[in-house]
């Protein structure tokens, strides 16, 4: 059975939840932007965005109580959000061409 | 000089579109008329108290919404059969034959709604009256229509094509019109265990409108992009390959989030609750492609009000299917928030989102094809009100959204994890400050989006009428110099 989230982390887990989904749109924003217009600059505030998605999803996790194989579930789909946008660029690049 | 609105500019397909969507707009102004009388209920629970119930117009108001955008998708898909198979429609009489039925059926079934509000449990009410159901209320002779409507628009979709040229589009569209005829079907048979009965249930309305219906969009989506945009064929079908395969991916075991509290084995805790974190994958695509062809393109296109919308799609499903519903989904917060007003919350913006916004965009491509491909770029006459009316109706459901996000929080809070779902923990929700309040800023809000939908329709009837230039030639769209 899964350990629900404590009371006193109520706000804090939608926050955290909402968190998560803003960074990763803004990740995916400022890749695409950087790709786009070759700006290297974005490239920092895609880093920063990814970060910022990091700490929010560990956040979420620690929050929801997920511990052990879940942590490290948690851990492969941050990669995997890491790479998504990457990946979806190129797709972009090679349909398009 | 004006254009009318001319129906020899129209193919057959054409002509029966239009029936669809005159019926969607109808069925939209139900669904925000009945929502209101509920939204007032809510602040005043005396108001046609034994009239006209609460439980009958939330009834309404949901079946209105489900049924106004099926009318919409339809009517969309018949817009494009001709052109996309390059002949003439097959079946067409049975296609009049199903709209006219199904618009009997669904103007009948309404009326026994409101005319018979109470009633025994037995299988004449099943059968005649109420299915009994959430969202899926409509009588077992108006499932048995719904379906066999479905199979007409099936075999118009099937047959065209096979006559026709195939494409990528025909061939995802004609699958899974076999889906959303099946699938309904999953709703049309009871078994005495609750929580079995409550799992099938569930396929109808997960599967259906999560599934088929996002692939239906995809498909409508995809012609959308190349008739507005300009966009290669091979490119549109090649990414409805890839959200579909996305969306499937993610979607069709993320029906496990609602099977957390039903009865169901815990494992549903595990695999709905990862595969609900996997879900925002396609809106992420969707995110980066964008971006993608903002640079191609330039955003030139040949019609803005579509386009806007199609731009509010893209923001309304990321908000309301990716935000609001990843903030709920996973099962250790969602012991107390299901159910409550924040699912409310997440359906008023996702399904605006996802669907309201998509059917609009092609109102307004088939209204510029009815008057005769007219001009709806820049400096369109009368343009102020189609952006009135987008920026209305997004807000009057953005705020809608955030009233009813605030009284969820709080019903989830007071009502379920500190007063542990008791009855009286249900009243001290009801009566808290918090969700009084939040009620009457729904209720604003709700007013702002029918004044925004009156706009809408003023404007879809006069749009382009006082334009003499014809629409914009696009060229073919340009690869990315640098990728």
């Amino acid at each position: 059975m899964v350990e629900p989230v404590a009371l006193e982390h109520f706000f804090l887990f939608f926050f955290a939840a909402a968190l998560v989904i803003f960074a990763a749109l803004g990740y995916a924003l400022t890749y695409s932007f950087a790709r786009l217009y070759q700006k290297r600059s974005l490239l920092y505030w895609a880093g920063l965005a990814y970060g910022v998605l990091t700490v929010s999803v560990f956040w979420l996790a620690y929050l929801a109580n997920l511990h052990g194989f879940w942590s490290i579930l948690v851990g492969m789909l941050l990669v995997g959000y890491g790479l998504a946008p990457v990946l979806i660029w190129h797709l972009c690049v090679a349909t398009h061409d | 000089m004006t254009r009318p609105l001319d129906s020899s500019n129209l193919n057959d397909g054409q002509k029966l579109a239009v029936k669809y969507f005159v019926v969607a707009v109808i069925l939209f102004f139900a669904q925000l008329v009945f929502g209101m009388l509920a939204g007032i209920q809510f602040v005043h629970p005396d108001f046609l108290y034994g009239v006209l119930d609460f439980n009958v117009n939330r009834m309404v108001h949901i079946n209105a919404m489900i049924v106004w955008m099926l009318y919409g998708f339809i009517g969309s898909v018949y817009w494009f059969l001709e052109e996309e198979s390059g002949r003439e429609i097959a079946g067409l009489k049975l296609g009049n034959l199903g709209f006219w039925v199904l618009t009997a059926a669904v103007t009948v079934v309404v009326a026994v709604y409101l005319l018979v509000q109470v009633g025994p449990g037995n299988d004449f009410t099943r059968w005649f009256i109420n299915e009994g159901r959430e969202y899926i209320e409509a009588p077992r002779w108006a499932d048995i229509g719904i379906v066999v409507v479905m199979l007409i628009f099936f075999y118009n979709v099937a047959v065209t094509f096979s006559r026709g040229k195939w494409s990528g589009i025909a061939g995802v569209l004609t699958l899974d019109l076999v889906a959303l005829a099946g699938l309904y079907l999953a709703g049309m048979f009871y078994v005495t265990n609750i929580s079995i009965d409550q799992y099938w249930w569930w396929w109808v309305i997960h599967l259906w409108v999560e599934a088929t219906w996002e692939v239906l969009v995809g498909c409508i989506m995809a012609w959308t992009l190349m008739h507005l945009l300009g966009v290669r064929r091979k490119i549109v079908e090649t990414w409805l390959y890839i959200e579909v395969a996305l969306m499937f991916g993610s979607g069709i075991l993320g029906l496990g989030h609602h099977y957390f509290w039903i009865g169901s084995p815990e494992y549903w805790l595990a695999i709905g609750g990862f595969f609900s974190a996997l879900e925002p994958i396609p809106l992420v695509a969707m995110v980066v492609h964008s971006i993608y062809d903002s640079g191609v393109h330039k955003l030139r296109n040949r019609n803005h009000p579509a386009l806007a919308w199609v731009i509010a799609h893209a923001f309304g499903n990321f908000l309301g299917a990716g935000v609001w519903g990843f903030m709920h989904t996973l099962p250790q917060i969602n012991l107390y928030t299901h159910g409550t007003q924040w699912t409310a919350s997440h359906g008023h913006l996702a399904f605006f989102g996802a669907y309201a916004t998509i059917n609009i965009a092609f109102f307004y491509l088939a209204v510029q094809r009815w008057r005769g491909d007219v001009w709806m770029g820049a400096n369109l006459v009368g343009g102020w009100r189609w952006k009135w009316a987008l920026g209305l109706l997004s807000l009057g459901v953005i705020g809608m959204t955030m009233a009813l996000l605030i009284a969820g929080y709080e019903q989830s809070f007071i009502e379920r994890a500190m007063g542990g779902s008791t009855w009286s923990a249900y009243f001290a929700g009801q009566n808290h400050p918090w969700f009084v309040e939040s009620m009457v800023w729904r209720m604003i809000f709700g007013w702002v989006t029918i004044a925004g939908f009156g706009l809408l329709v003023w404007d879809l009837l006069v749009i382009g009428k006082h334009e003499v230039r014809p629409a914009e030639t696009l060229l073919e769209e340009p690869a990315l110099v640098h990728g």
